[in-house]
């Protein structure tokens, strides 16, 4: 470092630390003082240059985030108060119509009934292990016999495909529709002059256990529930 | 966030007056200083969780303030206020040291934006030559230059209007 760029360097850095710098500064006098010089004018420098903020500065800094923060949270609340509203409507919408819906669903069944009425005769002797085979696309499967199968078909009701199964019951036979794909939110009588029975919700779908009248249908049920189990 | 929240009280109150006093020496307008140093707080609590260390947070406050500085000038030109309208307090000095103060403090407006930042970041913040390099962006023997134009200019300017009180006390 020659001279001339040693001064150039205590104007630029008067405090530097650099070993190169800091042995120059210590080979004579006069460098010395020099760099003394520059830092006492640098001493001025920041006297000067330190100017006082304004009162309450930081406390306006901070109060300012905090209202900032404050008026996010107010705008995520509204925006939540709106979502709120609108799951409130699309709610409503779904419990005016799905009743309707519901009420087709058993007008359905029955007239499904009416329109096979010959089924009610079959004698097929079908195996709970067929009702398995059909049942196996959607994910379900009986655990044991359910009683005596005299028929088993397909079924379309509310657009839907089904399984048609007809029982043997104590008074003439018991139909049971299996709908994977018709889901309804619970229990749904359904009864005319000649049927009696329910639609249950189970899986994703549900059930329709149909029998004549004067049958009793709960054993039926019960047996179906129990020994139905779904995969997914 | 109870934690974020007491580390940035932390830094407002190490860091607002430097802050403030760089705000100040870059754009000369009281009011407008308070505004950069108050957006400069909001846009670090927002982007909060980049900041990984503190001991990087002066740089890091002080490039925020910049960048807003520069959004500031693209919208609008703040009235430039010359240094002796400003009327600065200062309590602390003594009368001999206010005229002292005043007098470099006019000195330092009077300088180039380009000669005035690095000045400020080295005098204020404390910064090196490489960390003053980094934060504006440009290599370490330009600001090694513009430092050295910036105090021999200050230094020159010093010199003769000390010798120049003098000259009219004595006269």
């Amino acid at each position: 470092m020659d001279d001339l760029e040693f001064r150039r360097h205590v104007y630029a850095d008067p405090k530097c630390q650099n070993t190169e710098f800091l042995s120059k500064k210590n080979e004579t006098e006069e460098n010395h003082l020099f760099v003394d010089e520059l830092q006492q004018f640098d001493k001025k420098l920041k006297r000067a240059m330190d100017i006082e903020p304004p009162k309450g500065l930081a406390e306006r800094i901070i109060l300012n985030q905090a209202l900032q923060t404050h008026s996010r949270m107010e705008q995520q609340r509204f925006i939540f108060s709106i979502a709120a509203s609108v799951l409130l409507v699309l709610g409503v919408f779904f419990y005016i119509f799905q009743p309707i819906s519901e009420v087709n669903l058993e007008h359905e069944v029955l007239a499904h009934i009416y329109e096979e009425l010959d089924h009610l005769i079959e004698q097929q002797d079908k195996k709970t292990l067929d009702i398995n085979q059909a049942l196996a696309q959607h994910g379900g499967e009986f655990i044991g016999d359910i009683g005596k199968i005299n028929y088993l078909g397909s079924c379309d009701i509310a657009n839907k495909k089904g399984i048609h199964v007809i029982l043997a019951g104590t008074h003439g036979s018991i139909t049971v529709l299996m709908l994977p794909d018709v889901s309804i939110n619970k229990e749904k009588m359904v009864s005319d002059n000649r049927f009696h029975g329910s639609i249950i919700p189970t899986g994703s779908g549900s059930i329709a256990i149909i029998g004549e009248k004067n049958e009793s249908l709960n054993e039926v049920k019960q047996t179906i529930k129990q020994k139905l189990s779904w995969a997914i | 966030m109870r934690n974020k929240q007491s580390r940035f009280d932390a830094l407002v109150n190490a860091l607002y007056s430097d802050l403030y006093r760089y705000a100040f020496w870059l754009c000369k307008n009281p009011s407008v200083a308070e505004d950069l140093v108050q957006e400069t707080y909001l846009r670090a609590w927002k982007s909060f969780a980049s900041l990984k260390d503190d001991k990087a947070a002066k740089a890091w406050l002080i490039t925020i303030l910049r960048r807003e500085n520069a959004r500031l000038y693209e919208r609008y030109r703040p009235e430039l206020l010359d240094i002796e309208d400003l009327n600065l307090e200062d309590k602390t000095s003594a009368p001999g040291q206010i005229v002292e103060n005043q007098l470099l403090q006019k000195a330092i407006a009077r300088l180039e934006v380009e000669f005035r930042e690095p000045i400020a970041l080295q005098v204020i913040g404390g910064f090196s030559t490489s960390e003053i390099a980094d934060i504006l962006e440009l290599n370490k023997n330009t600001v090694l230059t513009r430092l050295f134009r910036a105090r021999n200019k200050l230094k020159q300017t010093y010199t003769e209007r000390k010798a120049d009180t003098r000259g009219k006390h004595n006269g």
